[in-house]
């Protein structure tokens, strides 16, 4: 069979100017965000190391809880278990859910693991937000310029308790 | 106002030619079916839950009181049973009637909708009873019932065995028909199967060597985050794989409900291609947040994001000066006329225009969670299923119904019930589902969180999550409403309508003499498959393992 000629891709004109334009479009969204991401710090979690999440006990998690580093930075750790954030010990409960006071504009790196199953984690209103997957330590770091009362909540489904698996950072004390 | 020629005769199901036959409408038949009874079971959830989250009702869901167990059953029957079923039988359809040729093996056609029904049987039992308390994405080491597990490869080794069927179909037609283009709606179809075959791959592995051998026992450990990268292998071509059918009704049906051509046939090729290489290669960006996964990882997918979204930006163009066409040829004026001038009171064309609309929407929040580092504001909050409810729920299964209206009267040859109700089914579905997914996004931004009971005791509201859980309510509320007319119309179409469809099937039988056959050299392309996912997965993939120590999860029962 004779092979016929192929035909050649033509495109419209306005079509080409889209196109060319929906690519710059696409380039700048991406460029703005390697911006955010590398001029303005603001990224998600690299890869941390693995843990074993049955000996957490043994890790750097011995003592969970809100550590001064000076300088106005702390660090948070904080194992996540059916159906709670284990802060430590002396952290106020109110209304049914703990309380963590944290200064103004304090740089808080959080260090948390999950004990069981997969939960999450994020701060209403702030730059943070980590899946805590079992077997690996999540960290992240955000800084808490703004006072208020904000919800710390499991956002990742983990059972039957998963709705009451939250606490509420108050910063400044306000 | 329908474009196309009223056909004549008396038995109107004008096929083009070949077989009006009863066995490929029972074949096709039985898959929408099952899948929209799947869609209506699973749908019917989805309103109760909106109810149970509002702050000012947190009524208890009927029946399936157990919150997670509701979500689950919504999640699976509507993301994964009725969108593997509807998909399946319309590629059939799309793949006989646009080649004029039965399937290559009905036998194995039927081998392969027994497997995906015993699977739906399976699946649908543990669901029930509640032994799969897991949602849709079942993250290890949450186990359900194996028979979960094995219900779920049935439906997708059974869906394998259907792409094989298209795959050996296109092949005889390819014989029959040297240097001939394959028609849009066939190419649109077998790249959509290549996708689909190779992404589910991930989650076989993911079923048959963690999941299925932890919930049997037989091992006592696995590790979570390696299941969750298998499992988004598989997680964001899913959404493809929904996606390519409703763009393959809106690509080569809706300019034949028009009569007029598409724009661009070869552009359109050139989308569907982008689509097929380059969904699997960003699924990253569904974990963004996690802990075992690279950041440069996740800058790599999310810049491949944003590529795969050039396709949809380019389809946009496609659509709609294939729309303006139409609307000329109807006789409309100015620059925007032809907007007025399409079929708004054709349920098909509705369903597919609003389904565009709501699309758009759907496309925009998609960019905006791939965005690498915005995510953070967004990942697990109820932006995200405000997002994907104007994806999967509003352009997919708006176009879908916008089929149905059309290919349910053929099938069963008779009429369908009601144009007025099937207009309002359309209308609300696309209002309720505006409100809905608008109030979610909402509500995420200000931190709620996505997959939670709001409405148990005790449990933490912000006050600022209150307004937009409540609209949400009110748009579940609507969305329920649609969904009663929608069963009307599927009852009544089956057993209450008496006179015979008059309208054809939208279906081009040849590809236009410009469309290019570069696009169906599928070796080339599967080399480009192989390379991008070896590439952008093989090292997330050795990262999460853990070779030194193994795997540390035991599994928790979630009943």
């Amino acid at each position: 069979m004779a092979q016929q000629p192929q035909p050649k891709l033509e495109i419209d004109k306005y079509e080409r100017t889209y196109l060319i334009l929906a690519v710059a479009m696409v380039g700048i969204f991406f460029a703005a965000i390697l911006a955010g991401a590398f001029a303005f710090n603001v990224r998600p979690p690299d890869a941390a190391e693995f843990v074993n999440p049955l000996t957490l006990g043994q890790t750097e998690f011995t003592q969970l809880g809100l550590f001064d580093r000076g300088n106005n930075n702390y660090d948070l750790y904080s194992i996540a278990q059916m159906w709670q954030f284990n802060l430590g010990p002396g952290v106020p409960v109110e209304a049914g859910h703990q309380v963590l006071d944290i200064p103004l504009n304090a740089r808080v790196t959080f260090h948390v693991a999950s004990r069981d199953v997969n939960h999450g984690l994020f701060v209403q209103y702030h730059n943070i937000n980590l899946q805590l997957v079992p077997g690996h330590v999540a960290r992240q770091s955000v800084i808490f310029d703004r006072p208020g009362t904000f919800w710390v909540v499991c956002h990742e489904y983990c059972g039957r308790g998963h709705h009451n698996m939250g606490f509420m950072i108050r910063v400044g004390n306000a | 106002m329908q474009a196309v020629q009223p056909s004549q005769g008396k038995f109107t199901i004008e096929f083009p030619a070949l077989s009006a036959i009863k066995p490929e409408r029972w074949l096709v038949g039985i898959h929408i079916i099952l899948a929209m009874i799947a869609v209506v079971v699973g749908g019917l959830l989805g309103p109760f839950q909106t109810f149970r989250r509002a702050p000012t009702l947190t009524w208890e869901i009927p029946i399936f009181s157990y919150y997670y167990q509701a979500l689950s059953l919504h999640g699976v029957l509507n993301g994964l049973v009725f969108t593997t079923f509807f998909i399946v039988g319309f590629s059939y359809f799309v793949t006989q009637r646009s080649l004029q040729r039965k399937l290559a093996s009905i036998p194995l056609a039927w081998v392969a909708t027994g497997m995906m029904t015993v699977g739906l049987l399976m699946a649908g039992w543990a669901l029930l009873a509640g032994e799969a308390n897991v949602l849709y994405t079942f993250y290890a080491p949450m186990i359900a019932h194996p028979l979960f597990y094995l219900g779920l490869t049935l439906v997708v080794v059974g869906s394998w065995l259907a792409g094989l069927n298209i795959f050996l179909t296109y092949i005889q037609w390819k014989r029959e028909h040297v240097g001939q283009a394959v028609p849009l709606a066939v190419y649109a179809t077998i790249c959509n199967f290549v996708m689909w075959i190779t992404c589910t791959l991930g989650v076989a592995v993911e079923i048959l060597f963690f999941l299925l051998p932890l919930s049997l026992g037989w091992v006592a450990t696995t590790d979570p985050q390696v299941t969750r990268i298998l499992f988004w292998f598989m997680g964001h071509p899913l959404v493809y794989f929904w996606l390519i059918p409703a763009y393959t009704s809106w690509y080569a049906m809706m300019p034949k409900q028009n009569g007029v051509k598409i724009f661009s046939d070869n552009l359109g090729r050139l989308a569907f291609l982008m689509i097929m290489l380059f969904s699997i290669p960003i699924g990253v960006h569904h974990l963004f947040a996690d802990p075992g996964v690279s950041e440069l990882a996740k800058v790599m997918h999310s810049l491949l994001t944003f590529v795969v979204a050039i396709p949809s930006f380019l389809t946009i163009f496609n659509l709609a000066a294939t729309l303006e066409q139409a609307g000329k040829k109807r006789g409309s004026s100015g620059r925007l006329g032809w907007i007025a001038k399409q079929q708004w009171d054709n349920p098909v064309m509705a369903a597919q225009l609003t389904g565009m609309m709501i699309f758009l929407v759907g496309g925009i929040t998609g960019i905006m969670n791939a965005s690498f580092n915005l995510n953070i504001a967004l990942h697990n909050t109820s932006w995200i299923p405000g997002h994907f409810h104007t994806t999967l729920g509003g352009g997919v299964f708006l176009t879908y119904m916008g089929i149905l209206y059309w290919l349910m009267p053929i099938l069963r040859g008779r009429k369908l019930f009601s144009k007025e109700i099937a207009l309002a089914q359309v209308y609300t579905w696309f209002i309720g589902i505006a409100l809905f997914g608008m109030s979610m996004a909402r509500a995420g931004l200000e931190g709620a969180p996505r997959r939670t009971d709001l409405g148990a005791a005790g449990v933490y509201i912000s006050p600022a999550w209150g307004l937009y859980l409540n609209l949400a309510a009110i748009g579940g509320f609507i969305l329920l409403v649609s969904l009663i007319l929608l069963i009307v119309n599927l009852v009544g179409t089956l057993w209450f309508s008496k006179s015979e469809p008059n309208e054809p099937a939208p279906i081009d039988v040849a590809a236009p003499s410009d469309s290019l056959l570069i696009f169906e050299r599928w070796g080339l392309w599967l080399i480009a498959i192989v390379v991008l996912n070896v590439v952008m997965w093989g090292p997330v993939l050795i990262q999460g393992l853990n070779f030194s120590a193994g795997f540390w999860s035991t599994g928790f029962q979630m009943r």
